[in-house]
């Protein structure tokens, strides 16, 4: 049985938006790395979802990219959580504001 | 006949190299400076002998091109020499009376420290080599090139002394004025590139330039006004003339050169070489004609009443000048050419003789502490009255062959009002320089100084050779006027004559006894008037000078110091609060900026979707 | 071979900023080098093309450099200008002498190059070694003397770019003068012409700079030390008038016909006005700074008239500029540091008396720059006057009001600091100072006596300036004949 693609887009704009709503709703930096990651694999979704749906190979190739891409992005992001939570003794964004203008 | 021109045009600017350059010994400074002139002049008596060349005035001339001194596309502008009659005769002039006074200065200069007698040279050099190139040249550039060569001159010797400030400022009015003068000269070279497509004399004397004139006669008054206010500036002409007066802040050798063989005669020269303009146009011939005659008339009844010997002759050179631009505005090339050279004989001789009197008296030129001098200093006494025999037109001296060619062509000529001032001036000369003659020499000493008699070698002998030619320089005047075809006229000259006799008695009568009462008439209002150029000075000082300082120092200091500071600081306000507001965006807070985005993408999506299609 | 030009100073400042003081010597070196190279290559100008690909995509830029004869003139003049004042400030270290040695190859680069894009990179390059300078070693008001520099400038970079980007836009990569220029103007629409156009007629007057756009000017000049002074002053006004000799002119002549009237105001007023505030002037670096937004106008006007004579006779000034300008900074930087002050007018006075080499010296470059003739001034001085005048006798006689000015502020300037009692005794000029002022005083009596080599390099670029007027300058003198 084959699900239509407009329910695995539907899917990836659910997750998408859950990982938006993350970002501007909470205020941890785990959290909001976590939500990055929501959003990075809802665009996964839609590209290999509109790829198998087309049969073209560059939305698959792509989402490969973006695993790629996302690993790096969490390594990073996890290790500045670390480091913001070692130095500045929290993780609460609203209160990381040093770079206001 | 071209190597004897290039010597004479090379030696006097090598000489000024190398007197700047290097640190000769006093004597190498004068045997190099007055050398350098004695080699010049013996190539310019070469270039006499081997070739006097044309007359001028119908374009025949030998054009020496050495090279090129300026192409822009159809604008060629040759490097060379032209050599003429008039080339020659300036030449002679120029070298001739340039050693003499070089000699002189040898001992007048003798009391300077090292360095100012070397800087002395140098500048006399450099002025009698601009000078040379001005009359040599072959093109309008290239003239010009010595033209402010002699304005260069000229300011540094007449600032020669540059520690006192009245020096510095008549050096710098001399300067300023001559340069009214030379942007003249430019503006002329435009006008007649762009009527005659052509700025040497090669083409512009020639017949292509004389049709292309003819052909435009606006530009060509354009163009022989313009060359008048170069001329009138160089000559000391009205209405650039004041600053003649104050050059004489210089050592008296500078002012011989200026006023005898160098500079002033410049004017004369160009309107002289640029003759096919002024035939085109004689509107311009007119305007030039009676502005000299005009100065020639005011200068003389300056001179008349003033009390500095150096200044009196200035105004008599300024006298003499305008009858040389008179005559040659007019066409009267022989007449006025021939007054330069007589001219250049008596008044450095004059000069000389000041310098003698001046040196005598200790620097005193306020003939009031003179007087009585006569028996004190006799080669002063008999050159100076040679000189103004000469000066004053009485027969046989120098003055009167050239002087009277003048007036007689002016008068067949039928040019009545130039006539009528340089009538009136020629009565007024005899009277104020036999003035100056009787109050010097004639009568009791007045002033207290020490009468320091005897004179050097070197200071006596070219006073005595130009006294001489003062007494027999006519003959030069008349042949070169017969050589440029131009004969006597018997009743120009018994009336030339009864004017000279007439001012020169009434000099006597008022004067013969050197007393300084016969002289009281001149502290009157109207003298006083007279004495201070008819207030021309003040009134360009107030009227021009003055405004323009004022306006420049405004600016500087009102508007762009302040106002323009204060524009470019509310713009630079504007700048920083529209960088404050902005920065309130950029608050720092991680969610904020989240929001900012995802607004922007909801704007953008929606934008897409509904406008896009 | 003609990145060498660029390259070489470069190298100079690479190896000055790493070996700091010990190797500064490298950087005047390595410029009298290229210059030496510049030279050699004065017969070949107008000839030499070297091009290669550099940014590739659909807006493809080129890597081009070109040695015309207009290049090569102002080549050779920022070479010397940068190894004497290089030369001139070794003491102040490495760091001074590669921001120089910067300036020198930006400005060389930018006069080479036959890309646009590329003129752009070149351009904006300049603009941050003379900051530096001004911030590193400037004078008590290098503050606000920057921040205008800055702000100034910036502001012309940007005019610069969206007229840069407009003409690549519509598929023009080369200035419209010199080697391999297709030789007629840009096929810009003809509603941006105007925008275009003063966009960078905008870019060009500030950095000239021209009136309104000179705010920045005296600040600069004054604050910069003398021999960073003479740099800028030499050569970077000379980029503002080869971009509008190379780029506006040429690749947008309807923007320049279309608003002549204002382009000619700016022109005269900035002559006018800079003449003025210069006889108003009170210190010696300012009176030169105004001095040069009034030549520097005639300049312009010059150009804008679109004259063979008027055009040749800017670019022989351009030169003479350069010349005299870098003379008088470097004069009056030797006279500040014996006064230990600025060269306040009416302040000092007499040093002829002390120091006859730095008085002579002084009048000789003074003179030079009031346009005596004889000196290098002149001839450029009396082309453009005549080119001026053909067009129109009115601005001729407003060009000949500014040579009178100009008489009248140097002399002032000489003669209130060199003439009259003196007041103070100062050592005049030593030995490597007169060797650091002779090749430029050389140079200012040749050109004055001998000009002919500067028209003859320039004749193709001014062909390409007035296209097809040079025969209508010739007419007059066939009417005449007729």
């Amino acid at each position: 049985m084959s699900v239509g693609l407009p329910l695995y887009l539907g899917l990836a704009a659910i997750l998408f938006v859950i990982g938006m709503l993350g970002i501007l709703l909470r205020r941890d930096v785990l959290v909001l790395v976590m939500s990055v990651e929501l959003m990075w694999n809802a665009a996964n979704l839609a590209l290999v979802a509109t790829a198998r749906e087309s049969g073209l190979m560059g939305g698959q190739i792509f989402a490969f990219v973006v695993i790629t891409v996302a690993a790096a992005d969490v390594a990073i992001g996890l290790a500045l959580a670390v480091l913001l939570g070692r130095t500045r003794g929290t993780l609460d964004v609203d209160r990381l504001h040093w770079l206001r203008g | 006949m071209g190597i004897f021109a290039t010597v004479a045009l090379a030696a006097p600017l090598v000489g000024a190299l190398l007197l700047s350059l290097l640190r000769l010994p006093r004597q190498a400074q004068g045997l190099t400076g007055t050398g350098s002139i004695l080699v010049a002049f013996a190539a310019a008596l070469g270039l006499a002998l081997t070739g006097f060349g044309p007359a001028p005035g119908h374009g025949g001339g030998t054009d020496l091109v050495l090279g090129t001194w300026a192409v822009a596309a159809s604008l060629h502008v040759p490097l060379g020499l032209w050599l003429d009659g008039l080339t020659t005769v300036f030449v002679l002039v120029i070298t001739g009376v340039g050693l003499l006074i070089h000699v002189y200065s040898l001992a007048y200069m003798a009391g300077e420290d090292r360095a100012d007698y070397g800087r002395y040279f140098a500048g006399m050099n450099l002025f009698v080599g601009a000078m040379l190139l001005l009359v040599l040249a072959d093109s309008l550039p290239l003239l010009a090139v010595g033209w402010a060569g002699v304005g260069l001159a000229s300011y540094l010797l007449i600032g020669f002394w540059y520690q006192r400030p009245a020096a510095v400022v008549a050096a710098r009015k001399a300067f300023i004025l001559n340069t009214v003068g030379d942007v003249g000269l430019v503006l002329a070279i435009a006008v007649l590139f762009g009527t005659t497509g052509r700025m040497d004399f090669q083409h512009l004397l020639g017949s292509s330039g004389r049709q292309a004139l003819a052909a435009h006669p606006g530009a060509a008054v354009a163009a022989g006004l313009l060359l008048f206010l170069a001329a009138a500036a160089k000559s000391a002409q009205l209405p650039l003339q004041s600053w003649l007066s104050d050059a004489m802040e210089g050592p008296t050798p500078v002012s011989a050169l200026i006023h005898a063989a160098t500079m002033v005669t410049a004017g004369v020269y160009l309107i002289a070489r640029m003759q096919v303009v002024f035939q085109a146009a004689p509107v311009a011939a007119a305007w030039a004609g009676d502005l000299g005659a005009l100065t020639a008339f005011g200068a003389a009844t300056v001179g008349a009443v003033s009390y500095d010997i150096k200044r009196l002759l200035a105004y008599s050179t300024m006298s003499q000048i305008g009858y040389m631009i008179a005559g040659v505005s007019f066409g009267y090339v022989a007449a006025g050419v021939s007054h330069v050279v007589t001219h250049a004989f008596f008044k450095a001789l004059l000069f000389m003789c000041v310098g003698l009197v001046m040196h005598a008296l200790g620097d005193e030129r306020d003939m009031r502490q003179y007087g009585g001098l006569a028996r004190a200093l006799p080669l002063a006494r008999w050159g100076f009255l040679a000189g103004v025999l000469a000066l004053s037109g009485i027969p046989p001296f120098a003055g009167f062959w050239s002087k009277d060619a003048i007036l007689g062509d002016l008068l067949r000529g039928g040019h009545p009002l130039a006539w009528v001032l340089l009538a009136l001036a020629a009565l007024l000369t005899p009277f104020y320089a036999f003035r100056a003659y009787y109050l010097t020499f004639g009568g009791e000493r007045r002033g207290k100084q020490a009468v320091h008699g005897g004179a050097a070698v070197s200071l006596r002998w070219p006073t005595v050779v130009l006294a001489v030619l003062a007494v027999v320089g006519g003959v030069a005047a008349v042949a070169l006027q017969h050589a440029w075809g131009q004969g006597l006229d018997g009743t120009s000259m018994v009336l030339s004559t009864v004017l000279a006799l007439v001012g020169w008695g009434a000099a006597w009568g008022l004067y013969r006894n050197g007393d300084a009462a016969a002289d009281r008439w001149t502290a009157g209002v109207l003298a006083g008037v007279v004495r201070a150029e008819y207030g021309w000075e003040g009134f360009w000082q107030k009227g021009l000078v003055n405004p323009v300082h004022a306006l420049a120092a405004g600016l500087g200091q009102a508007w762009e110091g302040v106002s323009w500071q204060r524009a470019q600081g509310s713009v630079a306000a504007v700048a920083t609060a529209g960088g404050r507001a902005l920065g309130l965006w950029q608050s720092g807070v991680v969610r904020r900026y989240a929001v900012s985005m995802s607004c922007g993408v909801a704007l953008i999506l929606i934008w897409v979707l509904a406008f896009a299609h | 071979m003609l990145t060498l030009l660029w390259a070489l100073p470069g190298l100079g400042a690479l190896l000055s900023a790493a070996g700091g003081r010990r190797l500064a010597w490298t950087g005047p070196l390595l410029s009298a080098l290229a210059l030496v190279l510049g030279a050699s290559l004065w017969p070949q100008a107008g000839s030499l093309l070297q091009s290669r690909p550099w940014i590739g995509g659909p807006f493809a830029v080129s890597y081009s450099l070109g040695l015309s004869g207009l290049s090569l003139l102002l080549v050779l003049l920022t070479l010397l200008i940068t190894t004497l004042t290089s030369l001139a400030s070794l003491r102040q270290g490495g760091a001074f002498i590669a921001w120089m040695q910067m300036l020198g190859a930006a400005a060389t680069g930018m006069f080479l190059s036959r890309g646009l894009v590329l003129f752009y990179v070149f351009w904006e390059l300049m603009l941050v070694p003379a900051y530096f300078l001004l911030v590193g070693w400037g004078g008590a008001g290098r503050g606000p003397a920057a921040w205008k520099f800055l702000l100034y400038n910036i502001g012309g970079s940007v005019a610069l770019l969206l007229g840069v980007a407009a003409l690549v836009a519509f598929g023009i990569h080369m200035p419209g003068v010199g080697v391999g220029a297709a030789g007629h103007p840009a096929a810009v629409p003809a509603a941006l012409v105007v925008p275009v156009g003063v966009a960078l007629f905008i870019a060009f007057a500030v950095k000239t700079p021209l009136w309104p756009l000179h705010g920045w000017v005296a600040d600069t000049y004054a604050e910069l030390p003398a021999p960073a002074a003479a740099l800028v002053g030499a050569i970077q006004s000379k980029a503002g008038l080869y971009g509008m000799l190379a780029i506006l002119l040429p690749l947008v002549p309807g923007a320049v016909t279309a608003w002549h009237a204002v382009f000619v105001t700016v022109a005269v007023v900035s002559l006018v006005y800079g003449a003025l505030l210069a006889l108003g002037a009170r210190d010696g670096r300012r009176l030169v700074a105004y001095s040069s937004v009034s030549h520097l106008g005639l300049i312009t006007l010059a150009f804008l008239t679109l004259q063979p004579q008027a055009v040749t006779g800017g670019i022989v000034q351009l030169v003479a500029h350069g010349l005299f300008t870098a003379a008088l900074f470097l004069l009056l930087g030797m006279l500040e540091s014996r006064l230990g002050g600025p060269v306040r007018i009416g302040e000092v006075g007499g040093l002829a008396k002390a120091a006859p080499a730095l008085a002579g010296g002084l009048l000789l470059v003074g003179m030079a720059a009031l346009g005596l003739p004889g000196l290098a001034g002149f001839p450029g001085e009396l082309l453009m006057l005549v080119g001026i005048y053909h067009t129109s006798p009115v601005l001729g006689l407003v060009g000949g009001l500014a040579v009178v000015l100009a008489a009248a502020y140097l002399l002032r300037l000489l003669q209130l600091v060199l003439h009259g009692p003196s007041q103070r005794s100062v050592a005049d000029l030593g030995g490597g100072e007169r060797w650091l002022l002779a090749p430029l005083a050389v140079l200012l009596l040749l050109v004055g006596l001998w000009p002919q080599p500067i028209p003859t390099q320039a004749a193709a670029a001014v062909q390409a300036v007035t296209g097809g007027s040079a025969q209508v300058a010739a007419a007059p003198s066939s009417r005449g004949n007729g």
